[in-house]
């Protein structure tokens, strides 16, 4: 045998440590890709990365990676998210530039995804409980969790948890930011106030374009609840995620006050999305963009491109999904069949 | 009258191997005549490159003669610098003979790219038209005949590397791409298609050895001229570290979009590091679907290499998609429904040699033409992916692949 065949030979011969099987190439891609996310986050350092969020980003991709394994039973795509999550833009710009803790509030979510695909809804319960009073940016997640809830995936006493970890950071945040004499409605996250314009109302005893847009979101999702309520929720894994990523792109769409990190999540429950549906690939590649783009206009000050541009890709994706969610569950076709003027309970 | 000039028309003439009518050959004629004219009629334009650089150059070689490849005023590779110095040894102005010279290179690009259309799709028509368009393509008339610039020498040896791959005349065609390599950086755009050649057997290791050797010949001649060796082997890492003032010198990608003017010594390191990162992981993807390497696969990867590389790396020029252009008209006429694709490309190509030639800003934003690049990566990138997952183009698990590009 040549140098070639056995060079080729190896990089398809399968490997096994106790029960990890693996080819030497899945393995060369596990090495090699760790190395790049190192060495893609040392050029914005003096010295080596900070250990505590390279580790965190490092569990995270791993977590992420486990998490695709257990839904697709498939080891190269479970790679896949590994690799991609460890050289993702939005990771390296949150923790390496900004040192921001969002990758915190990802990893607690991909654990609640991995304690619900155990079954195990308690801990699934809690695990979002805590993630939901970390931060108000993943309040959107509670009205997905109730949509699951409204089909009977989650017990009332679980939702009633979630509600009120969700409600206390909900008041506690909003409380503090309405007060806060803020002069923008949005901290470089492309959303809906960079189209309608992001400036605060100064001067006066409340700002009118926050508070709309805090009732406006509460209405919107109240009738968001309504509407799926209406329809089956599907027991496949790209519907979950599907289901996860609108509600929680759809309520940092439209609150004010939110910052860049907001679309940190997102992006890895984007990776994860396309992992499970590589034909909606331009999901999680367009919400990479408009994120980045968000982080980008925060490093620098001004954006290469309008906000509002990227505002309306974002809104795009909302759209695509939000559909998507209506026409999977029945909804549409339940509108189509009673037509709006002949509608009678 | 009629009936003979008719006949005349139809009568088939041969021309080496090739054999066509007369009418076809005209036709030929009449494009190469009029291409001719077209470049001689821009001649005398004066580009800042050849005001700023390529003169200076020239102007050194004149006094020391064979012995100033010895400096090390040029970053360019040395084989760029032994045709300027041809050039000072001839009795013409050295633009007109620098600029005549790479359309004479146009002309054989122009009927290289006619051969792997013939190759590909076996319609002489369309091989015909390829060598059309490629002469009467905006950026390629624009970079040689009036910007002064030689991106048509390595795109040549890349062409003619393909062209005998696509023969599976193997060492042929890798002698080329390493002759490419040692005129220019750029060449490695495309070289994890040669890496995933060789997973799917079509290349040995053996047949890399080409690339350093023709670099090392390369850069031999300026060696014995005097210039240190170490300074030749890193004179591709000395270009790299040239253009830090934009992440992108007026060429269409992610830098356009997220911005090009900040984190400028940072986004070097790690743009080249995600790029490596993505680059891994299509690779590995790639490894792993057992396909038939057909022709058409061979363009199409020289085209998804060409625009993705291009589109992370920070520092890219608007010259930059010349290679990928031509593979990108020859996967048009294979695919003549990605024609409109191929069309926009060579627009978007223009607007950055317009606003260097013209000094005035483009019309459209390079953030709007980033967008359109970043959807043909996508339809591209879909089209390869429907070609490895075609069952008509997969291959059974144990079935031993064939040792030639079918």
């Amino acid at each position: 045998m040549n140098v070639d065949e056995m060079l080729r030979g190896l990089l398809f011969r399968k490997f096994r440590i106790g029960r990890l099987q693996f080819d030497f190439l899945e393995a060369l891609l596990a090495v090699c890709i760790t190395a790049a996310g190192y060495l893609l986050r040392t050029p914005f350092e003096y010295g080596p990365p900070h250990w505590t969020y390279l580790l965190a980003e490092w569990y995270l991709a791993l977590a992420s990676g486990i998490l695709i394994f257990w839904y697709t039973g498939s080891r190269k795509r479970a790679l896949g998210t590994y690799a991609v999550l460890l050289v993702l833009p939005a990771v390296v710009a949150e923790g390496t530039i900004l040192r921001g803790d969002a990758c915190l509030g990802a990893l607690l979510f991909i654990c609640a995804l991995l304690f619900w695909e155990n079954g195990r809804r308690w801990l699934f319960t809690l695990t979002a409980a805590a993630l939901l009073l970390c931060s108000v940016r993943y309040v959107g997640l509670l009205a997905a969790c109730a949509v699951l809830w409204q089909n009977e995936k989650l017990k009332t006493e679980q939702l009633l948890v979630l509600l009120v970890s969700g409600g206390a950071r909900f008041a506690a945040a909003y409380r503090a930011y309405l007060h806060a004499g803020y002069t923008l409605t949005t901290f470089h996250w492309p959303n809906i106030y960079e189209i309608v314009g992001r400036e605060s109302i100064q001067g006066q005893l409340i700002d009118p374009i926050a508070l709309v847009g805090l009732f406006l979101t509460a209405g919107l999702m109240i009738l968001a609840l309504w509407l799926f309520g209406m329809g089956k929720v599907k027991s496949d894994r790209a519907f979950l995620i599907r289901l996860f990523l609108f509600f929680g792109l759809a309520a940092v769409y439209f609150l004010p006050y939110m910052d860049q990190s907001s679309g940190y999540l997102f992006c890895i429950l984007g990776v994860i999305y396309f992992m499970l549906e590589p034909k909606d690939f331009f999901v999680p590649m367009l919400l990479q963009i408009a994120v980045y783009a968000g982080y980008q206009e925060c490093f620098n000050g001004e954006s290469m491109m309008p906000m509002a541009a990227f505002a309306v890709v974002q809104f795009l994706i909302i759209a695509y999904l939000g559909i998507r969610l209506l026409q999977e569950m029945g909804v549409i076709h339940i509108w189509k069949e009673r037509s709006l003027s002949t509608w009678t309970d | 009258m009629d009936q003979y000039v008719r006949g005349l028309l139809d009568r088939k003439v041969s021309f080496g191997k090739h054999e066509a009518k007369v009418s076809e050959w005209l036709f030929l004629a009449a494009l190469t005549a009029l291409a001719a004219a077209l470049r001689i009629s821009v001649r005398s334009f004066i580009a800042d490159d050849w005001s700023t650089y390529w003169s200076a150059w020239l102007a050194e070689l004149e006094t020391d003669g064979f012995k100033a490849l010895a400096g090390n005023f040029y970053d360019y590779a040395p084989p760029v610098m032994y045709i300027l110095y041809l050039i000072t040894l001839l009795p013409i102005n050295a633009m007109t003979a620098f600029k005549g010279l790479c359309c004479l290179l146009e002309l054989a690009g122009a009927a290289v790219i006619a051969g792997i259309v013939k190759e590909c799709t076996g319609s002489a028509q369309k091989a015909r038209l390829s060598y059309g368009i490629f002469l009467f393509l905006p950026t390629v008339i624009l970079n040689a005949s009036v910007w002064s610039q030689c991106d048509i020498i390595y795109t040549l040896l890349i062409l003619c590397s393909m062209y005998f791959l696509l023969k599976n005349r193997t060492w042929t065609g890798m002698w080329f791409y390493g002759a490419a390599f040692a005129v220019k950086l750029q060449t490695l755009f495309i070289f994890p298609l040669l890496v995933i050649l060789w997973v799917r057997k079509r290349l040995d290791l053996k047949h890399f050895i080409t690339i350093p050797v023709m670099y090392l010949l390369g850069i031999l001649p300026a060696w014995i001229a005097g210039r240190p060796f170490m300074e030749l082997i890193g004179i591709y890492a000395f270009q790299g570290s040239k253009d830090r003032w934009s992440l992108s010198i007026k060429f269409p990608n992610i830098y356009q979009i997220i911005g090009n003017n900040y984190f400028l010594d940072e986004y070097v390191g790690a743009g080249m590091y995600l790029i490596l990162g993505i680059l891994m992981i299509v690779m590995f993807y790639m490894a792993y679907q057992k396909v038939r390497v057909t022709k058409e696969m061979l363009v199409l990867m020289v085209v998804f290499f060409g625009i993705l590389t291009t589109y992370f790396i920070p520092h890219m020029h608007e010259r930059y998609l010349y290679v990928t252009d031509a593979f990108l008209l020859i996967y048009a006429l294979i695919r003549v429904k990605r024609f409109p694709w191929f069309v926009s490309s060579a627009f978007i190509g223009v607007m950055g040699y317009a606003e260097y030639l013209s000094k005035n800003p483009p019309a459209i934003s390079y953030g709007v033409l980033a967008w359109v690049q970043l959807a043909l990566l996508v339809r591209i990138g879909l089209d390869l992916y429907h070609y490895l997952h075609n069952p008509e183009y997969e291959l059974p698990a144990r079935a031993e692949e064939e040792r030639r590009i079918l």
